[in-house]
């Protein structure tokens, strides 16, 4: 496995900076292993890139629907107790999180 | 390699249950037979068979009970004329049930209790059906063949060594191994047909838009429906008729009156159907078989059937494995362990979302939300993201152009029968090959059904898909049943 | 180094260097409910109150846009001059605990208001590059330390505001001193309330203000490096935030040292900036279409609906159309009045006749104390008032004491003045009591009548004391003369 890294479109520097915004972490090991693995991957399907799409404009949507909108007009809210009671921390009738920013060292 | 052997259909056996859904809700409305008996059918099967199948993450023995004494009361009380009265329904978990754990067969949700009931689901109980249970699936709808569930790998009835295919591997056994007449699915890139092709049963992505996303957990949004699993065609029709309608809380929904402006009125004498010929060489030789069959049967009817090559489908996987990872890796940002699901404490909010979600998703989710992380991120977007959005247009163009010459097309579902559980899902490339023929309809939007037709290698039942423009349900569903009573392996109990 | 900064006097700090600044202003609509849920939008309910699977980001949950929210977007297009055009959602990607789905929802390569520019009362205009809607995130309150974010142990987080309809209105970077940046917000925040927009309360957070601030050498060309001051929430706030950060700055490259391009924070109690641990250390926001919505494509015959009114509600309009009834050399009053919503009281008085001068001085001096009460006031009623004192059948003190009782009376001035006993004296009383005065008051007299002016505003108020303020004062005025020169 080791020899192949080089040979990797994605390299284990580029899966540790993809996993810190997907907020995921991996193993030394694993990080090997998922670089390989979504190389493989990319690999198989290159030869998307070689299709001529300079005419082609991006799809988003497959159907061709526009303006849909709602009245502004109130429906009912969740109860709060309802809704908390599957929440991990409450405090004070809110969410309970960790601290936001991290311990300056 | 063992074989297959045709599991019993829902009933078979257990007292007076009429082959269709459409016959059996008669019986209920006409006080004939009893919510309450059929529901006691219903979880008796699951009772013997579940155990070894795994096909439910959840039974509602008296949730169920007292939905079923509801139906029976209000019938004795003069009448109710829901177009599934009394029918035992099993529903995907990834579809929102109040109160009712929906865990996407992920770790992450295993103990989250909706506070509200997807569209799909108010609608089937105001309709008379009585959901028995939440089936299990690919982790958030993410695999071919249920095994990557966290609560381990759903087997094929027709043989246990195999897999049911995926992701609503659940749903597509629940209804094959005769537990339930009726299941709900959502196919994102083949998850309704492919398991449906491997189970032997009936399965329909619908047009994305007909049928309402609200409370279906999304794994790729623009990709994504809600369809039906029955064990005839008859029957998947009578619950997509009922699924279909307008929802205005998806803001992507058509309505239905588009749907029913369907061309039903085709003959078939003069109907033009193309088979896709780039499809089948890779095919297993009772998948191209079946396609062939199908095809004489079809002509034999006075249809015009040509082989025709759409060289642009064969582009759409790799599209579809941009495209979708994509989409998922920012519907799953929000299992962050802040307002519901697992969490994992960590010293500040960072490290907590890292640890929760780091041990929330199993292995494919991972690769899934990086692979798309990736392909958005700054740098890569132009290559992999915006070109997949161009061939999606390519793959759309291309397959509007063969409906200007066919009324529908023709394809196996999957590129072989059942395969044997753990045999793909160390290589996941293998795996992802699997839904071949099934994405490109996703891509487009368009609709497609899968229906049995003959038995193939290792006697396992395979799949043939018909696939039709947008809104052409009604004549895909004429022309499958037309196939399923024309099937040379017709079910016979 | 604050200390220093704040003591140099701006023109030393600043000598050669010219401020650039563009302004991002996120304004919270005035709409019922949120901008894709049916939860209500209201500052200050119990937490967690206003929530639902939509704008809590449920799994399973879909957005479905509101339609007044994408009005009062059209108007504030309208309003700052912009093209208003077909435009669609995307998601912007990064984790923070109080944006529940972990991205938000914005317009971003399509926005829904493009090309404008704001015209300032100064008559110099600031460009409007973009105003697109977006999503507002939940409210963090910060436990233990200072109660501030960066001290704090853990935080609680409230739903309630995610999912409120903003609209970010983007400037260019066209403004020049703290001063202009400060007349932007105020105009624009005149405009957001004229059109219905927002409720313009800045520290309530409906009005949040970020400034991209950099320096350059006078007549260079090139921008210099910014920094993004967030959440400014007073105008105080904004002005000094710029000045200090501009002073910074222009210190450093002074000194041989680059501007970091960074998001710093403004301390309104040691009034500096610093900088700011960014929120995702690699902004990589990884922009893509939101599928759940579909674009937007407002017609030519819906746009007209909702935007035909807007130019007449504008500060600038109800500024020309003032000062071309009563004349520019009044431009600070009329822009008062305007901004304090009394400009048509105004307008109309004088087009029914009104004395324009009387009328902006009486609008200005006294109704203007209480804007609210004045606003309801009767045109007729004023107008009426106001040919009463132009008559002369009350004098300024008096007329200044009915429009009092107007404002909580809605009493004719002419009753009011009955009831106050405001008739107008006769010439011959007021006469004899001028007279009197004179007589009380000899040695005043003879130095008037030597030449010293100045005693006649004596003479005057003792007057209108012996008349309790009923006499008119240019009556009284022509009396004094009349005698003087008898």
């Amino acid at each position: 496995m080791p020899e192949d890294l080089d040979k990797n479109l994605i390299g284990k520097d580029e899966v540790i900076k993809v996993a810190k915004l997907a907020r995921l972490s991996f193993e030394d090991d694993e990080a090997t292993k998922i670089s390989s693995e979504l190389s493989t991957i990319l690999k198989h399907f290159e030869a998307m890139q070689s299709v001529n799409t300079e005419n082609l404009a991006p799809m988003a949507h497959s159907m061709d629907v526009t303006n849909v909108l709602r009245e502004d007009e109130a429906t009912m809210s969740l109860e709060r107790d309802e809704v908390l009671l599957s929440a991990p921390a409450v405090s004070e009738n809110r969410f309970l999180v960790p601290r936001i920013l991290k311990e300056e060292e | 390699m063992s074989s297959g052997i045709r599991p019993p259909r829902f009933g078979a056996g257990k007292g007076q249950i009429p082959s269709t859904v459409s016959e059996l809700v008669k019986l209920v409305q006409k006080g004939e037979i009893k919510a309450q008996e059929i529901l006691e059918v219903s979880l008796q099967t699951i009772a013997e068979s579940d155990g070894e199948i795994n096909s439910f993450n959840l039974v509602l023995h008296e949730q169920a009970l007292e939905d079923a004494k509801k139906v029976d009361a209000s019938i004795a009380k003069g009448g109710f004329s829901g177009r599934l009265a009394g029918i035992p329904i099993a529903i995907k978990d990834n579809i929102c049930t109040r109160g009712i754990s929906t865990t996407c067969s992920s770790k992450i949700l295993a103990n989250w209790k909706p506070p509200y009931d997807a569209s799909v689901i108010t609608k089937l109980k105001s309709e008379g059906a009585i959901i028995v249970g939440k089936t299990n699936m690919d982790e958030f709808a993410m695999g071919s063949s249920t095994e990557t569930s966290f609560f381990g790998p759903t087997k094929n009835p027709w043989d246990k060594e195999r897999v049911p295919g995926g992701s609503s591997g659940g749903s597509a056994a629940a209804v094959a191994a005769g537990m339930v007449p009726l299941a709900i699915g959502s196919d994102t890139g083949g998850s309704i047909r492919q398991p449906a092709s491997l189970c032997g049963v009936v399965g329909i992505k619908p047009t994305y838009g007909l049928v309402s996303r609200y409370g279906l957990v999304a794994f790729a949004s623009s990709l994504d429906q809600i369809g039906p699993f029955a064990s005839c065609v008859d029957d998947a029709a009578l619950l997509l008729d009922v699924l279909a309608f307008h929802d205005e809380k998806d803001s992507t929904s058509l309505g239905r009156d588009r749907y029913q402006s369907g061309n039903v009125n085709i003959d078939v004498s003069s109907l033009k159907v193309g088979i896709i010929s780039n499809f089948l060489p890779n095919a297993a030789e009772s998948c191209h078989q079946a396609v062939t069959d199908a095809a004489r049967v079809l002509a034999n009817f006075g249809a015009k059937v040509d082989e025709v090559d759409i060289k642009e489908l064969d582009y759409a996987i790799a599209a579809y494995y941009i495209i979708a990872p994509a989409e998922a890796s920012s519907n799953l940002a929000r299992f962050d362990g802040v307002r519901y699901g697992l969490r994992v404490d960590g010293a500040d909010v960072e490290e907590m979302n890292i640890k929760t979600r780091t041990e929330g998703f199993g292995v494919e989710v991972k690769r899934r939300i990086m692979l798309g992380t990736y392909a958005l991120s700054a740098g890569y977007y132009d290559a992999y993201y915006l070109q997949a959005q161009k061939i999606r247009t390519l793959v759309k163009d291309a397959f509007n152009k063969a409906y200007g010459k066919y009324d529908l097309l023709l394809s196996p579902t999957s590129p072989t029968v059942a395969f044997p559980l753990g045999s793909k899902v160390a290589d996941p490339l293998s795996m992802y090959l699997s839904d071949l023929y099934t994405i490109p309809t996703n891509l487009a939007g368009h609709p497609a059904i899968s229906v049995p037709y003959g038995i193939g290698e290792d006697d396992m039942p395979v799949g043939l898909q018909l696939l039709g423009p947008a809104l052409s349900e009604s004549l895909l569903i004429k022309v499958a049943k037309m196939l399923e009573e024309n099937n040379t392996d017709k079910q016979d109990n | 180094m604050a200390q220093d900064l704040l003591n140099s006097s701006k023109d030393d700090a600043l000598t050669g260097f010219e401020i650039v600044v563009g302004l991002e202003v996120h304004c919270e609509l005035l709409t019922q409910t949120k901008l894709f849920c049916g939860c209500r939008n209201n500052f200050g309910d119990e937490p967690n109150t206003n929530i639902c699977p939509v704008c809590l980001g449920l799994p399973g949950s879909l957005p479905v846009l509101n339609k007044r929210a994408v009005e009062l977007a059209m108007k504030i297009g309208k309003a700052l001059n912009c093209e208003i055009l077909p435009s669609s959602f995307h998601r912007k990607n990064y984790f923070y605990p109080d944006m529940p789905k972990d991205f938000q929802i914005s317009q971003y390569d399509q926005p829904i208001n493009a090309n404008g520019y704001l015209e300032l009362p100064d008559k110099s205009k600031v460009g409007v590059v973009r105003a697109h809607i977006e999503e507002d995130t939940g409210k963090s309150l910060h436990i233990g330390g200072s109660g501030r974010i960066a001290e704090a142990s853990k935080s609680l987080v409230d739903y309630n505001r995610a999912g409120v309809p903003l609209v970010e209105i983007v400037s260019a970077p066209e403004i020049r001193s703290s001063e202009q940046a400060k007349a932007y917000v105020q105009e624009l925040r005149y405009i957001l309330v004229a059109t219905g927009a927002s409720d313009g309360r800045m520290e309530e957070g409906s009005l949040r203000v970020d400034a991209n601030v950099s320096v350059r050498p006078v007549g260079s060309k090139e921008f210099g490096t910014r920094c993004e001051i967030k959440n400014l929430n007073s105008l105080r706030s904004l002005t000094q935030a710029i000045e200090y950060e501009a002073r910074r700055q222009a210190g450093l490259i002074r000194d041989g040292k680059k501007v970091t391009q960074e998001t710093r924070h403004y301390n309104e109690v040691t009034n500096a900036t610093s900088s700011m641990r960014s929120k995702e250390e690699a902004n990589d926001y990884r922009y893509f279409p939101e599928p759940d919505l579909v674009p937007l494509v407002p017609d030519a015959s819906w746009i007209e609906e909702i935007t035909s009114d807007i130019q007449s509600l504008l500060p600038a309009t109800k500024r020309r159309n003032l000062s071309s009834l009563i004349g520019e050399e009044y431009q600070d009053q009329i822009s008062l009045l305007v901004e304090i919503g009394l400009d048509e009281l105004v307008l109309d008085s004088v087009k029914a006749g009104a004395d324009a001068k009387l009328a902006l001085n009486r609008v200005i001096n006294e109704a203007a104390r209480e804007p609210e009460k004045a606003s309801r006031l009767a045109v007729k009623d004023f107008v009426d008032l106001i040919n009463m004192e132009s008559s002369n059948k009350l004098s300024a003190t008096q007329s200044k004491v009915v429009l009092q009782e107007m404002l909580t009376s809605s009493d004719h001035p002419a009753e009011i003045a009955k009831r106050l006993g405001f008739e107008q004296m006769d010439q011959d009383s007021l006469q004899d009591n001028v007279r009197g005065v004179i007589e009380a008051n000899q040695a005043e007299w003879g130095r008037y009548l030597a030449g010293d002016e100045k005693v006649l505003q004596f003479l005057l108020g003792q007057v209108m004391r012996s008349t309790k303020g009923r006499a008119n004062g240019k009556e009284v005025m022509e009396i004094i003369g009349r005698l003087k020169s008898n």
